[in-house]
């Protein structure tokens, strides 16, 4: 067998980089085909790079249904809201598919305070934590001003990788001078959290 | 003679293969930016499988009227200030666009606004923006290791394919055999002293190592300016839990068939029947004017008796009025007519 000369390497070496080049071409037209034509996309969440994953303690019932609101009424409730994903994220309490009928969010207050304890529809044990955000303003601000991630309202932020429970105390109480021209109106709403990955 | 040679001349190649591979996969991901396009950097795995971390993606402008479902769109995330968005199109809604992480399994909660459209995902480029990704994470160990095996790469594929010593034309006798793994700096050194030599071949080799420094400072400024071209597109993760609630107030209804009775003792009884939510109090309203007796939640009769001192065949209407609250008030649209008739102490008062 002969010993390669120069003439052997700079062959090799010109038939490599072409053949690199096109290959690159390759490798660079695939991925985008495969990335960018259209396709259903998949419904499950579980790749390997990480997840958010979040729950509550009232996901088919309601947190409030609330009737025959006069102006004094007031109540509260208490939802535990719980993230299990691997990555760490925010989360952001807000409005969704929120209506109103006769402006009776205006006279209704909200204040929403987070903790831990309680949930299952009770209070009982609820403990608030002293130095996180509290949300204080009429139903009617919170459905106009917290509608989406970006305006939602809260400061947590879960480390993730394990199960992390958080408690919302959300109270409200019905003006004391409500007209009597909201009697009958309504507001429906969905409390809804967020979680985003940092 | 040895295989050595041969294994050398392999390595050689194929790492100057794997230098050629990714400077070109560079190119893809940078020139199109003198097209003005976008190029990202893909931070999270939200659009798994079809884009992992690390990749390149390079996007380029669209009209708004072009969008379709399907595409995979590049633009401001509604949800973080100075973050993009890399998801796909699900839906168009007039001016909100709503978007879909592959891997989430709902589609992102706030629309992308038509405004905030920076392109449309043309060209991936996979796993070349890694570094990028170690370095946002802080993942510095790996980051090492990934500089160390390019170090390897580089060094091998800049060491000459074939050593003089291999050659078959005899080169002048050298020193112990070099190992292929010597350091690039000290190999470096030795190209600089064998340049200052004045035969022909050696200025030949001489030009040559210049052609490749230039090409190293070229090929170094490439890989370089992708930091600075690709800003990140964080496509986030995300999930959504709601619960729902409903408020209604309560509403004062009015007070319902009326009914007006007379008692043998010349009082009128008045009864009405009351469905509605347990008010406060009901008011007997005469006339219109002020309440003549105020009643307990549970009342449903009154009696009405004579007062006053002298009235002959006065006929009043006699409404109930609901008081949820003392502003939340209702009174019944039906009424009764009563007449009464007194002289001092004698009276009665009769249904009309």
């Amino acid at each position: 067998m002969r010993t390669p000369n120069r003439k052997i390497a700079r062959l090799a070496t010109l038939a490599t980089i072409p053949l690199a080049l096109v290959g690159s071409g390759f490798l660079v037209s695939t991925a985008s085909y495969s990335a960018f034509s259209a396709t259903t996309s998949n419904a499950s969440n579980n790749w390997t790079a990480g997840t958010v994953a979040l729950t509550n303690d009232l996901p088919n019932s309601a947190a409030f249904i609330a009737e025959n609101l006069k102006p004094g009424s007031s109540g509260d409730n208490c939802i535990v809201v719980t993230s299990s994903g691997s990555l760490p994220s925010a989360v952001k309490l807000y409005a969704t598919t929120a209506t109103q009928t006769k402006a009776l969010g205006s006279w209704i207050n909200v204040h929403i305070t987070q903790g831990s304890g309680g949930g299952n529809g009770t209070c009982n044990g609820f403990t608030a934590l002293s130095n996180a955000a509290s949300y204080n303003s009429t139903l009617d601000a919170f459905i106009n001003g917290s509608t989406n991630f970006a305006n939602g309202f809260g400061d947590w932020t879960t480390v993730g990788g394990n199960s992390e429970p958080r408690t919302y105390r959300i109270s409200y109480d019905v003006a004391g001078n409500a007209p009597s021209s909201v009697m009958g109106g309504s507001v429906k709403l969905n409390f809804t959290w967020e979680a985003q990955n940092q | 003679m040895s295989l050595c040679p041969w294994v050398r001349l392999c390595a050689v190649t194929l790492a100057r293969g794997i230098v050629a591979l990714v400077l070109s996969m560079t190119f893809w991901a940078i020139a199109p930016i003198a097209l003005g396009w976008t190029t990202t950097t893909v931070m999270t795995g939200s659009m798994e499988p079809a884009i992992a971390p690390g990749d390149l993606v390079v996007s380029r402008p669209i009209e708004i009227e072009d969008v379709r479902p399907g595409m995979v769109l590049l633009g401001h995330d509604p949800d973080h200030h100075e973050r993009l968005r890399l998801h796909r199109v699900v839906r168009q809604t007039g001016r909100a666009i709503a978007t879909k992480g592959d891997a989430n399994p709902h589609a992102d909660s706030s629309p992308m606004d038509t405004a905030a459209v920076l392109g449309v995902g043309y060209l991936r480029v996979p796993s070349i923006g890694a570094p990028i990704l170690l370095v946002a994470e802080g993942k510095w160990g790996l980051l090492g290791l990934f500089a160390l095996g390019a170090a390897v790469v580089v060094s091998l594929a800049t060491a000459p394919a074939v050593r003089r010593d291999d050659q078959e034309t005899q080169p002048p006798p050298r020193g112990p055999r070099e190992s292929s793994t010597r350091g690039l700096g000290e190999r470096l050194l030795r190209r600089r002293s064998s340049a200052r030599t004045d035969s022909p071949t050696s200025a030949l080799t001489a030009s040559i190592r210049r052609r490749k420094q230039v090409a190293a400072v070229a090929a170094c400024a490439l890989i370089a300016s992708v930091p600075n071209a690709a800003p990140a597109g964080a496509a986030v993760f995300t999930s959504v839990s709601r619960t729902g609630s409903t408020f209604v107030a309560g509403t004062a209804q009015a007070a319902d068939s009326l009914t007006c009775r007379n008692n043998p003792d010349g009082t009128a009884s008045l009864t009405w029947t009351y469905t509605g939510d347990r008010p406060r109090d009901f008011d007997v309203l005469v006339d219109g004017r002020g309440s003549l007796a105020r009643l307990g939640p549970d009342a449903r009769e009154f009696v009405l008796r004579p007062s006053g001192f002298v009235s002959l065949g006065r006929t009043s209407i006699v409404r109930i009025r609901t008081n949820l609250t003392r502003e939340w008030t209702a009174t019944s649209s039906s009424s009764v007519s009563v007449t009464s008739a007194n002289f001092f102490w004698v009276g009665v008062v009769r249904c009309a």
